[in-house]
Parts: structure tokens; C-alpha cells; sequence
């Protein structure tokens, strides 16, 4: 008798690619940072009403950073975060600030030093991109950046290739924030040391207290006496 | 080399391989365009010149295999039909803007689906063939990601941080095909500006020249319902509008010649709807009956002779024939009658053009149930039509010509003239046409209209869109009308709802009633 399923024989099931392995990995990376801003929002979530203030903004960082503890995961896994963060739905997605503070503990924690994050491929504009950016680390921003960035700028290089908002540079100690556009109102504001270089316009400056603002090439703070 | 005989001799195994996919004899041939192979009406081509070119490096067995394993798997994996292309592409369009750059990031998309379902299903040589096509960046980089999420060297130099992006998406996830194809489009955007004129894919174009009519036809239905509004639609649809022009879509005649989109959604949405249109019973029964008597003559023949009236003679002047007529009783047959559709475009009603104008649609879909069932369509649109505010179209079958009577807007104020729609009417080309009316009800001469409709012949269909002091006035005007049926829609799910020509459901209600209240007297 003829086996009718003998023409099947030459079938032969899927081979594992390498495609398999990144995914699985990608995923499984993806779900940890998904747990650790979860673990973020559920305790800012506690908060009636979410106030910028120094306080605030230490606490939220501070639980970002023990969140993202332990979590292994490279630049493309940030950005692949920044993503979800871009389209996901819900209360959880709309927080602005604790968004914008955990990219910035992402950018702090990620293996790599240099980091490219491309703003053009997103629809949010999250706040505080670099806050507290250590000595030794690169970020550099494609597309316009939305407020605070480079706030509590720690040493570290923000590099910004396009405008930014308001509050630029707030309250950075050291370290480099460069903008090849412009700025928005309060730029410098509270601003305690480093470097702040506008390629573009400053749309106002802030009380700042040490460290120098540049704008298209000419310092602005400290103002220069005329010789 | 026989090309032709080798592709014939693998044709079996490919087929094998790829479990039977029903797809022609793949041929061999000299294409105009510098690609490997094109697909046209499920018939695969491959050219003779890139085999050729292939077969100084490679065994001319490996690559035809290759060839043909590509080819299948754009038929069975990706796209699989038109309808995923263009949602595919508008989502590319959606991120590039630019029509050429889409064109190039969805079929570098599905080039790279199709071939990594391929290399992961089955025993194929493709990797050995794609190492090749490596004549501009980003086919080198596509070479690339292929070594990379394949796990075959493929010596290929491109921007391993690019790289290493485009291998992290879940190509064979068909569900995240979007969100895969807008970062694949976000991160290869600089590469596709700097190549300036793209060139086709070197493994071929895709568009809808792979496609057969049907197939095209069915997929501007699906994509016409994906599409978010109107405007996506057209955006799309205009990017093809030469191979719609080439399969016989648009109107108008030589160079004018152009495809309407607006009036190719409305078709294509239409075809999602299939209306039911109660048939009517034939006026004659079909048969010739014997009706009178003449007399016999030599030269008459003598089969229709009535040999009762004839006493059994055949004798001129005596005899007598049956002369046959058609019959006036009903016979079993049924018909669609034809249909006059009076669309309202007066200021009141939206413009089809800028959003989807569930008037059109509706009308649409009449137009459409209409013309399956053989039936001619009339097209009377109006707004004052008093004022020469209509777009009058004669009982036609012309699909066309018929949409796109319907997508004319012509705003302002809304009036019937009467007596050019009873003229319209008197043309049909067979019996008494049904009558669709689709309006607000916000007509000038509403008192004049509804008396033209408890007088006019046939059946009617009024549909109206929202509710106002008018429509109230007509459904009291016309409850008692035994061939008018109203129907209000205020979205698209109201429109399936609508029956056509819908009189025998209210002959089987009252006889129901009839029935129901005999049985209660008891009788």
C-alpha cells in the first residue's frame, strides 16, 4: 500500500537562525526595563500631586537608578525602550517627567559610554534627557529635545543636534552642554559649574551662578566687560 | 545553457519543497528592468541575463534554485497578497513621506521576510546567490543583516551599529510587520536619501503588476476599510495610479485618462457591504402561449395547426393555426430592476472628497448591489437642482462612470426638480426602475417631493441621513406607503441594515398579521 503522506518526507522543520537568539534576548532585556519602569511609575504613582522640585526629582531618579539595578542591557535595548515608552499607551506612558527621568537613569546605567538617542523617531518630547549625566559619558541627541536637558548636569557631554526647550543646563555642576540650535527661556538657570555652548538663539538666561553660557560663539555668562 | 530545460527539471523539487504552492511553470526570459525575476499573474520570470551573470560564480542549478525558493516565498510568506503590500507601504509613506523612498523600504521589508522565511523553512541556496547583490550601501547593508540574523558569512562591509538595529526587529512576527517596518524604514532613511535614484531591488520590484485584477480588486476593498480615512487612501492609491491605469482602472479617455481615487475608495468600500436587493417576478413568463386563430394557408406550416377548430381537415380556409403570444401571467423567473439613485450633495450633506460621506457610500453600496445582480444604475445627484445643481448620469452599467456620478459634491442649496427626475426615470430600458433616495431630508420643495413619491410607480428606498423636524414629516407622509421603505443611517454600521427594494417583507407582515388576527377571533 502507498503511504499518501509519502511526499512529505522531504519536509523538514524550521532551523533555529541567530535571529532567534537576538530576539530572545532582546525580549527578555525589553521585559526587565518594562518591570524596572514599572516599578518606577508604581512608586511616583503613590504621589497626589507630581511636583518639579529638587526633591521630587531626586526621589524619582533615585528609585529609577535601584530599579534599573542588576538590569544588563545595551544602547539598542535603550533606544528599543524609548520606543515602547513612545507608543505605548495608557497612564503609565503619559508620565512626562518619570518617562524622561528614566531614560536619563537608562543613559547613566547602560554599558556603553557613548550613546546616540535619534529624537526624530519619537512623538514625545520627554523632559530631563541627561540629568545627571556623570564625567566620562557621551550622549548625544538627534532631533529637537524637549525641556530640563542636561539638568544636574554631572560632568558628563550632552550634545544636542537640534532646539531645546526651557531650563536647559538647570542646575548643572560640570560638564559639557552643547546646542546646535536653539535654546528656550531660563537657560542656565541655577547653574553651578561647566559649560553651556548655543550654537543658535538663547530665548532667555537664568539666574546662573558659576560656569559659562556661550551663545553663537560669544559668552553671555559671565557677561564680559567691554574693553 | 537550456535555462528553460533546468528550470523545468527543478520545478518539481522547488515545488516539493515549498509543499505544492499552485503557482504555473516559472519561465525564462530577457526583462526589460535589471532584476532577477518578476511575478506576473502568479507566473514566475527569471531573467536570463542575471542568471546568467550569477551562473560565472555559481552553479547554474544553485541559482535557479534560489531563484525560484525568492520567488515563492514572496507568494506564500510575504507579502502574500496586495492588501498587506499597500498597508505596508502606506506605513512606509507614513514615516518617509516620499513615495520613492517608501517604494524602496517596503520592498527592501519584504525582501528581507520573504528570504529569512526561506533560509529558516527550508534547504535553500539563497544566502549563496544574495552574497552577490552587493552594488550600492544598502544593498551591502542588507547583505549584511542577512549574515547577521542568518548566521552565514556573507562578506559584506556595512555599518555594523546599523547592523546590529536591524537585526534586533522580529521579521517573521507577521502581527508587528508595522511597527518592524517603520523602524526599518526610521533607520535605513539616510541611506535611502543618499542613494538618490533608487534602482529596483536587484531581486525584484514588488507592485501590483504581480497581481491579477481580482486580486487587486479584493485588496483595494481590504485596504479601502484598513485605510484610517479617505485621504490615506487617496495618498496611497495615487502612488500606483500608473499599474491601476495599466489593469484598466480610471476614467476618461487618452492622455486625459486619470484614476479617481476618491470614486475607487467609495467602489472599494462598497464591495465590503453586499446589500440585498428584493428581485421582482418576471412581467411575462417567457413562454409563447396560443392566443388567437387565423386561418391556415399553403404556406403556413402545419405544427401550430389547431386541429379541434380544423375537424381534423387541413384545408386553406378552413383550418385554423394558433397564433402564439408571450404570456402576461407570472412565471417562476425573477429580476432585478433597474435602479435610479437621487443622491443628495447639497451644502448639507458632507463632502465625499475630504471625508467619508456615508450618503456616497450608501449609495455606493445600492450602486453596487444593483449592478451584481445585472440590473443598469441611474445616477441623479443633486443639491438645487432648480438651478442646474445636479450631475445627471442615463441607466448605465458602467461602474466607473457610475462612482464617480456619485462622488460629485455640489454644496450650496437643495431642491428636486421633479420633472427632470420623472424623465430620468421614463428611460429606463426595462419595466419600472427602483427608486433609491439618499438625502437629509433638508430639501426646499419637501411637500412637492413627497408627493411625487406617494405617486411614483415602483419600488422606493428612501435613506436618510439624521433625524429632523423633515424626516419626521416623511415618515408620517409615508407610513402608510406600501412600496416605500426608510431607512436612517448615522454610521457605517447602520448600513449593512438596508434592504432594498424591501415591499414583499411588509406583504408578509400584514399577512402575518392578517393571520394572527384570524387566529384570534378563532376563525
Amino acid at each position: 500500500m502507498v503511504n499518501p503522506f509519502r511526499e512529505f518526507r522531504a519536509y523538514t522543520p524550521p532551523r533555529p537562525l541567530p535571529l532567534d537568539t537576538i530576539l530572545a534576548q532582546r525580549n527578555a532585556a525589553l521585559q526587565r526595563l518594562r518591570q524596572s519602569y514599572e516599578a518606577l511609575i508604581a512608586e511616583e504613582s503613590k504621589q497626589l500631586v507630581w511636583v518639579i522640585e529638587q526633591g521630587a526629582l531626586s526621589r524619582a531618579y533615585t528609585v529609577a537608578v535601584e530599579a534599573l539595578r542588576g538590569v544588563d542591557f545595551t544602547v539598542e535595548d535603550l533606544e528599543d525602550m524609548c520606543l515602547e515608552l513612545d507608543t505605548a499607551d495608557g497612564a503609565a506612558a503619559s508620565l512626562g517627567v518619570p518617562s524622561g527621568l528614566f531614560i536619563a537613569a537608562m543613559c547613566n546605567q547602560v554599558q556603553a559610554t557613548d550613546i546616540v538617542l535619534d529624537l526624530r523617531a519619537f512623538k514625545r518630547r520627554w523632559p530631563f534627557l541627561g540629568f545627571r549625566l556623570p564625567r566620562g559619558r557621551r550622549l548625544r541627541l538627534e532631533g529637537d529635545a524637549g525641556d530640563f536637558v542636561g539638568a544636574l548636569l554631572a560632568g558628563g557631554e550632552v550634545v544636542v543636534n537640534g532646539n531645546v526647550g526651557s531650563y536647559a543646563g538647570l542646575g548643572m555642576r560640570a560638564g559639557l552642554l552643547h546646542i546646535a540650535y536653539s535654546s528656550g527661556k531660563y537657560t542656565g538657570e541655577g547653574m553651578r559649574g561647566g559649560t553651556i555652548r548655543v550654537q543658535g538663539r538663547i530665548g532667555s538666561l537664568g539666574k546662573a551662578k558659576q560656569g559659562f553660557i556661550y551663545e553663537g560663539g560669544q559668552q553671555v555668562f559671565p557677561a564680559r566687560s567691554e574693553e | 545553457m537550456n535555462w528553460q530545460r533546468l528550470v523545468g527539471e527543478l520545478w518539481p523539487q522547488v515545488r516539493q519543497k515549498h509543499l505544492w504552492p499552485e503557482l504555473p511553470m516559472p519561465r525564462v526570459a530577457a526583462l526589460s528592468r535589471p532584476v532577477a525575476l518578476e511575478m506576473r499573474d502568479k507566473r514566475l520570470t527569471l531573467n536570463l541575463s542575471t542568471c546568467e551573470a550569477l551562473a560565472r560564480w555559481l552553479p547554474p542549478r544553485t541559482v535557479v534554485e534560489a531563484l525560484l525558493d525568492h520567488g515563492i516565498s514572496h507568494y506564500t510568506r510575504c507579502p502574500w497578497d496586495l492588501a498587506t503590500h499597500l498597508h505596508l507601504y502606506a506605513v512606509a509613506k507614513a514615516e518617509l513621506g516620499c513615495p520613492s523612498l517608501a517604494r524602496a523600504a517596503t520592498d527592501a521589508f519584504i525582501d528581507v521576510v520573504a528570504n529569512t522565511y526561506c533560509v529558516k523553512d527550508y534547504q535553500t541556496p539563497l544566502p549563496q546567490v544574495c552574497r552577490y547583490f552587493q552594488d550600492d550601501p544598502l544593498q551591502r547593508t542588507l547583505v549584511a543583516l542577512y549574515g547577521r540574523i542568518w548566521g552565514v558569512d556573507m562578506q559584506a562591509e556595512a555599518d555594523e551599529a546599523l547592523v546590529r538595529r536591524l537585526a534586533r526587529l522580529p521579521y517573521l512576527d507577521r502581527r508587528q510587520w508595522p511597527q518592524s517596518l517603520r523602524r526599518f524604514a526610521q533607520l535605513l532613511r539616510p541611506l535611502l536619501e543618499a542613494s538618490g535614484r533608487l534602482a529596483p531591488p536587484p531581486l525584484g520590484q514588488h507592485g501590483l503588476g504581480n497581481y491579477s485584477r481580482e486580486e487587486v480588486e479584493k485588496a483595494l476593498a481590504t485596504f479601502a476599510q484598513q485605510a484610517p480615512d479617505i485621504e490615506a487612501f487617496r495618498n496611497t492609491v495615487a502612488d500606483f495610479a500608473d499599474e491601476l491605469l495599466a489593469l484598466g482602472y480610471g476614467g476618461g479617455e487618452g492622455e486625459g485618462r486619470r484614476v479617481d481615487a476618491d470614486a475607487l475608495y467609495y467602489m472599494a468600500l462598497a464591495q465590503n457591504y453586499r446589500l440585498p436587493v428584493c428581485s421582482l417576478p418576471a412581467t411575462g413568463s417567457g413562454t409563447l402561449d396560443p392566443y388567437s386563430h387565423a386561418p391556415w394557408e399553403a404556406s403556413k406550416p402545419v405544427q401550430d395547426l389547431d386541429v379541434w377548430t380544423s375537424f381534423g381537415k387541413l384545408l386553406p380556409g378552413l383550418s385554423q393555426l394558433w397564433v402564439r403570444r408571450q404570456g402576461t401571467v407570472f412565471g417562476q423567473r425573477q429580476r432585478t430592476p433597474d435602479c435610479l439613485i437621487v443622491l443628495d450633495s447639497s451644502g448639507s450633506m458632507p463632502n465625499p472628497r475630504q471625508q467619508l460621506s456615508y450618503a456616497v457610500l450608501g449609495a455606493a453600496c445600492a450602486a453596487d448591489a444593483y449592478l451584481r445582480r445585472g440590473a443598469r444604475v441611474a445616477v441623479y445627484n443633486f443639491s438645487d437642482a432648480r438651478l442646474a445643481g445636479k450631475t445627471v448620469l442615463a441607466f448605465t452599467a458602467d461602474r466607473t462612470a457610475i462612482f464617480r456620478c456619485l462622488c460629485v459634491y455640489h454644496g450650496g442649496g437643495t431642491a428636486l426638480a421633479l420633472r427632470d427626475l420623472e424623465a430620468l426615470r421614463r428611460t429606463a430600458p426595462q419595466g419600472t426602475p427602483d427608486l433609491v433616495l439618499i438625502t437629509d431630508m433638508q430639501i426646499t420643495n419637501l411637500e412637492e417631493v413627497l408627493a411625487y413619491l406617494a405617486g411614483v410607480e415602483g419600488r422606493i428606498t428612501v435613506v436618510h441621513l439624521g433625524d429632523n423636524a423633515a424626516t419626521e414629516r416623511l415618515r408620517h407622509a409615508t407610513a402608510t406607503h406600501p412600496r416605500l421603505r426608510l431607512f436612517a443611517v448615522t454610521a457605517g454600521a447602520d448600513i449593512p441594515a438596508i434592504i432594498l427594494g424591501q415591499v414583499r417583507h411588509d406583504f408578509a407582515l400584514a399577512l402575518g398579521r392578517r393571520a394572527s388576527a384570524a387566529a384570534g377571533l378563532g376563525l
